[in-house]
């Protein structure tokens, strides 16, 4: 399996995935914007078809429609944070919605296809070494602004008298957020940026006793589900992203029941 | 919205008619794109609406200057997921007579059709009489039918389209029957000699298999005997397994093959894995879906495309 | 962890508001609101749902920016306060906001740890005593690993209580603090309110509607009416 150089550069940029995205996720579901990912991705679709209009670089013009999507819902969430779920569902249709419209706009469509459809399995070394350090820079934030995004986790109010610059470390996990998003979704498919955002998560917050168990389960669980997936896909010739997420989601389910178990007994 | 004509320099058609189009052409940029159901200024022409690039080539060779021809998906567009707008709808509910290519590659049809009222336009499906191959059950995703829609592909095909247009046209409009005669014969004798160059060119190779992105070239491998490994099954957009990556690649390093065939109009991704996986260059053979504007403007055909496609198979395969 | 002393700033009230207007769009809901809270004084703020209570403790530790008038913390404009180690906040939180928060009482605690300008930066031992030591006094050090999502209502108040306390801080800001609580939970509370205020002479703005904690915590009281503090009493 490891004889062919896809596999050795679908594993990497799964592992790395898998490890980095559960991490920023943990802060993403704790503000209930579960469904951040899927919207920026949708957004990123608009900011490719925009960068093949304006001649610009599509990766580009992903990063930026991801950021102006994430601002615009950072922007809701802060005023009235109830609506927060309705500004998601209001990006993801934006952005379909431009992006259709611009795709009729793209001179060639070809090149609008190579951008819209990542696969893990078809990646370029350039786009792995973008991965890392999109990879690089997430952990390094989130390693920098551990104790603020923790604090603001539990009580955005609270962790302002604790000397949180919450409005800039919002800003910048914002950032963060879209970068990874526009990145990853173009290179390894919106799938499984938006589900690893999710579902390995769910599994730390599952199985944790603390803190910091549960950013370690939810990587880890990140990572199994990649692992798990590729090597699923290559024995038993099934699309890997699916399989990757569907691992995930097996993990979960097995979370859930050990959690049962561990409770009767 | 999309519904641009596609200007094309037509040796057979007339000098007034070319004008017409031009003048419509240089309306529809103004506007952004456009319908074009009305004849253009100076003809008195039916209007045929063709579904895409190679029934609007066949369509436009045949009716010659008698009719104005508009392709309905657009230059540089993938036609396996195109639908048509409801300014094309208006455009085909208007027209005398919707050339397309059937055996599964206008999933829309059927739903037009459905819709449409009165004798206008007359539906002729090209591909009508013509062997079929059935896709594997793996493969059926892109074609309703189950059939491989790519019958243009080969040129002894192409033939019997031009053949089936003429049939109709001769039906619609009486009048025209020599004009859409005389055209079938000079194209026809074209198609041959296509085909003849074909059957020398593909005749001596070391290689006969075409290792291809989209598995369009089914016909065109049956008809000259070479084999078509697919790299993404039929689906043109389709995510590869892992397996059927591996695969892949182990089949074009045991096989020697040297080039790696994608299109233009579908993501390169897939083949360049591949390739880097093993070696391999990636070139374009052009499955006809649709021509680019630069390719219509350069004054391209379904002649010159495959004769290009030709070359580069001879390269690839020598 | 003493309360910082001898700075100017020290000297000046912890909490000021001169004639402070506040609007949430068009509609204002504070015209014009003056309080001082002396160092180590108690004060309430009672009065009816909307009437503009809470407004006041958040524009108090500068959540929100008052439309006119003025803000002091310790002197300072709340906007550009650094020391919020003199500053502990308990805002209102509905029990559910945390249900997913998969953390400790002690990571928690901790985590609230260090907070302001001159702190040095403590050894994760010393944060771990410290941080015992806080929940301890608030009567949770025996729950310290639990997660606080599992924690009843009582218990995290307390817990949040602790988070507030363990910089030893010169200002206590309450928001409703007894809201949802049991009367054991409540009484709880408000007796380590007071003991901590006795122990410490810890300045307490106390946000409520509930008079049996205004009974039990004593101080001056405000009431505020529709955006006005109609009444003072001592």
């Amino acid at each position: 399996m490891l004889e062919f150089s896809f596999m050795q550069r679908g594993l990497l940029a799964g592992l790395l995935l898998g490890a980095v995205i559960p991490l920023v996720g943990m802060t993403v579901v704790q503000r209930r914007l579960s469904m951040i990912g899927d919207a920026l991705s949708h957004a990123s679709l608009a900011g490719v078809a925009a960068g093949l209009v304006g001649g610009v670089s599509p990766v580009a013009g992903a990063i930026v429609a991801c950021l102006v999507g994430s601002l615009c819902i950072e922007g809701v969430r802060r005023r009235a944070r109830e609506q927060s779920e309705l500004a998601v569902a209001i990006i993801l249709a934006a952005g379909v919605g431009a992006a259709g419209v611009l795709s009729g706009f793209v001179p060639n469509a070809s090149s609008l296809n190579s951008y819209m459809f990542g696969s893990i399995l078809t990646m370029s070394d350039d786009e792995v070494a973008t991965i890392v350090v999109v990879c690089a820079v997430a952990v390094v934030t989130r390693i920098v602004l551990r104790r603020s995004l923790f604090l603001m986790s539990f009580d955005e109010r609270q962790a302002r008298t604790a000397g949180v610059p919450v409005g800039a470390v919002n800003l910048a996990f914002m950032m963060v957020v879209a970068l990874v998003v526009a990145v990853a979704s173009r290179t390894v498919g919106s799938l499984i940026v938006s589900s690893m955002m999710v579902v390995p998560v769910a599994c730390g917050l599952e199985l944790a006793r603390s803190w910091r168990q549960a950013c370690l389960l939810s990587s880890l669980a990140g990572v199994l589900a990649s692992a798990l997936g590729l090597v699923a896909s290559y024995y038993l010739g099934l699309r890997p992203g699916g399989t990757i997420v569907l691992m995930a989601i097996a993990l979960l389910l097995v979370a859930f029941a050990s959690r049962r178990l561990a409770r009767g007994a | 919205m999309d519904n641009c004509i596609a200007p094309r320099r037509n040796p057979v058609m007339g000098r007034r008619t070319l004008l017409g189009l031009l003048a419509i052409s240089a309306g529809a940029a103004i506007a952004g794109c456009s319908n074009a159901t009305g004849n253009g200024p100076g003809t008195s022409a039916l209007s045929i609406c063709a579904s895409f690039y190679p029934m609007y080539d066949f369509a436009s060779k045949i009716s010659g200057d008698r009719a104005t021809v508009t392709c309905l998906v657009p230059a540089g567009t993938e036609p396996h997921d195109w639908e048509p707008s409801t300014t094309d709808i208006r455009t085909i509910t208007t027209c005398d007579m919707l050339v397309y290519n059937g055996a599964g590659m206008e999933h829309w049809v059927s739903d037009v059709a459905n819709g449409l009222s009165g004798e206008k336009p007359v539906l002729v499906c090209a591909s009508d009489g013509l062997d079929l191959r059935e896709l594997p059950e793996s493969e059926a995703g892109e074609s309703d039918s189950g059939t491989d829609p790519h019958v243009w592909l080969s040129p002894r095909n192409a033939k019997r389209e031009l053949q089936a247009i003429r049939d109709a046209l001769v039906l619609l409009d009486p009048n025209g029957h020599e004009t859409y005669d005389a055209n079938y014969e000079r194209w026809a004798a074209e198609f041959e000699k296509l085909d003849a160059e074909f059957v020398e060119g593909l005749a001596d190779l070391s290689t006969r298999n075409l290792v291809v992105s989209h598995e369009a070239f089914g016909y065109l491998c049956d008809a000259y005997g070479l084999t078509q490994v697919a790299i993404a099954g039929i689906d043109a957009e389709g995510e590869p397994n892992a397996r059927q990556m591996a695969e892949i690649a182990q089949f074009v390093r045991e096989n020697n093959v040297k080039t790696i065939f994608s299109e233009e109009l579908v993501s390169p991704k897939v083949a360049q894995a591949i390739a880097s996986e093993t070696g391999a260059t990636v070139e374009e053979l052009n499955p006809l879906e649709g021509l680019s504007d630069e390719e219509l403007a350069a004054g391209e055909d379904y002649l010159s495309v495959m004769r290009k496609n030709l070359a580069a198979m001879r390269e690839a395969l020598a | 962890m003493a309360v910082e002393l001898g700075t100017p700033e020290a000297a000046a009230p912890p909490v000021e508001l001169r004639d402070v207007r506040f609007s949430y769009g068009r509609e204002e809901v504070l015209h014009g609101v003056g309080l001082v809270v002396g160092a180590g004084e108690i004060c309430s703020i009672v009065g009816d749902n909307g009437a503009g209570k809470s407004t006041i403790a958040r524009l108090a530790v500068g959540e929100l920016a008052p439309t006119a008038g003025t803000v002091r913390l310790f002197g300072e404009n709340p906007a550009r306060f650094g020391r919020w180690n003199l500053v502990g906040y308990v805002p209102q939180l509905p029990p559910e906001a945390v249900s997913r928060f998969p953390a400790t009482a002690l990571e928690l605690v901790s985590a609230f740890q260090g907070a302001g300008a001159r702190g040095r930066r403590l050894s994760r031992a010393e944060r771990r005593e410290r941080s015992l030591d806080a929940l301890g006094r608030v009567g949770m050090d025996a729950h310290a690993s639990r997660m606080v999502r599992e924690l009843s209502g009582g218990q995290l108040q307390r817990v949040r209580l602790a988070c507030a306390l363990v910089n030893g801080p010169g200002l206590l800001v309450l928001d409703e603090p007894t809201n949802g609580l049991d009367r054991e939970s409540r009484e709880a509370l408000c007796s380590l309110v007071a003991s901590t205020h006795a122990k410490r002479r810890l300045t307490v703005l106390l946000v409520t509607h509930d008079q049996r904690v205004l009974r039990s915590l004593g101080g001056s009281v405000l009431l505020v009416e529709d955006g006005r503090i109609v009444r003072r009493e001592a």
